[in-house]
């Protein structure tokens, strides 16, 4: 009996542009008006939800080694990325997020008194 | 070591998780964690869904060979290079080419299998071998 690893699903990339990160999740076979992605406390949270299947059609698998169910998988973004500065596009079963990147903020110069 | 099936999930998560992970991952892997698919029995037809995000169609070639239908699906690598690929901070996906074949018996041909691509999954329905032979019988001797 071999040992299995389990099947995760929801897999990502992230990598690191010179002006935004790119976040791709693989997301095969859900609709686009079943994926949800929103901000909260600095946190991204990405689900999927998938219309559930009747008891008749779950007679019928042969197989089955796909997921079928909810999904959601949460990144640390830190607090100084807004919702809306996010933007995302589905295609392929891929889910796509661009991230843009901040400038570190800039250390105040010290100000000197004036001494008279 | 040999476990029984029950104990696939808590189990042997908990028990190997500190000691021996490392070994037991490269030695026993997974074979198919890519490429998963869902084998409906449809009365008449089969349908076959298979996981291939991130693919294009014009990738994806699927062949019928000797009863074998075999699936082989490749990462576009022009996309890459033009997008200039940034530092990976975290890879999970699998990129490069993938390639599954099933057993379907040999009275199929390629007309008798529909496939589509929509969102990441590949699907083909092709009839059971009973609804294939019902199409050659109909010839009748006329009585007179």
């Amino acid at each position: 009996m071999l040992l299995q690893r389990k099947h995760y699903p929801m897999k990502c990339d992230i990598q690191e542009k010179k002006d935004k990160y790119l976040l791709e999740i693989n997301l095969p076979g859900f609709q686009k008006e079943n994926l949800k992605a929103h901000v909260e406390n600095g946190y991204l949270i990405v689900s999927a939800t998938q219309d559930e299947e009747s008891k008749e059609t779950q007679k019928k698998y042969v197989r089955c080694e796909r997921y079928h169910g909810e999904l959601s998988r949460s990144f640390y973004i830190g607090k100084d990325i807004k919702q809306e500065e996010i933007t995302a596009t589905y295609q392929h079963g891929v889910l796509k997020l661009t991230l843009p990147k901040k400038d570190p903020k800039a250390v105040e110069e010290k100000k000197q008194i004036q001494i008279a | 070591m040999y476990l029984p099936s029950i104990f696939e999930d808590n189990f042997v998560d908990s028990f190997f998780d500190d000691m021996f992970s490392f070994p037991m991952e490269t030695t026993v892997q997974r074979m198919t964690s890519n490429m998963s698919t869902d084998v409906k029995d449809l009365g008449d037809c089969y349908e076959m869904d298979i996981e291939l995000p991130g693919y294009t169609k014009e990738n994806i070639h699927a062949a019928l060979n000797q009863g074998y239908l075999t699936i082989t699906a490749s990462k576009n690598e022009e996309n890459n290079t033009k997008d200039e690929k940034g530092r990976f901070i975290r890879q999970e996906r699998y990129e490069g080419q993938c390639q599954r074949s099933f057993y379907v018996g040999e009275y199929l041909t390629e007309s008798d299998i529909q496939a589509g691509f929509d969102n990441g999954i590949l699907k083909l329905v092709f009839p059971k071998e009973e609804a294939h032979e019902n199409i050659e019988q109909n010839r009748y001797i006329p009585i007179e």
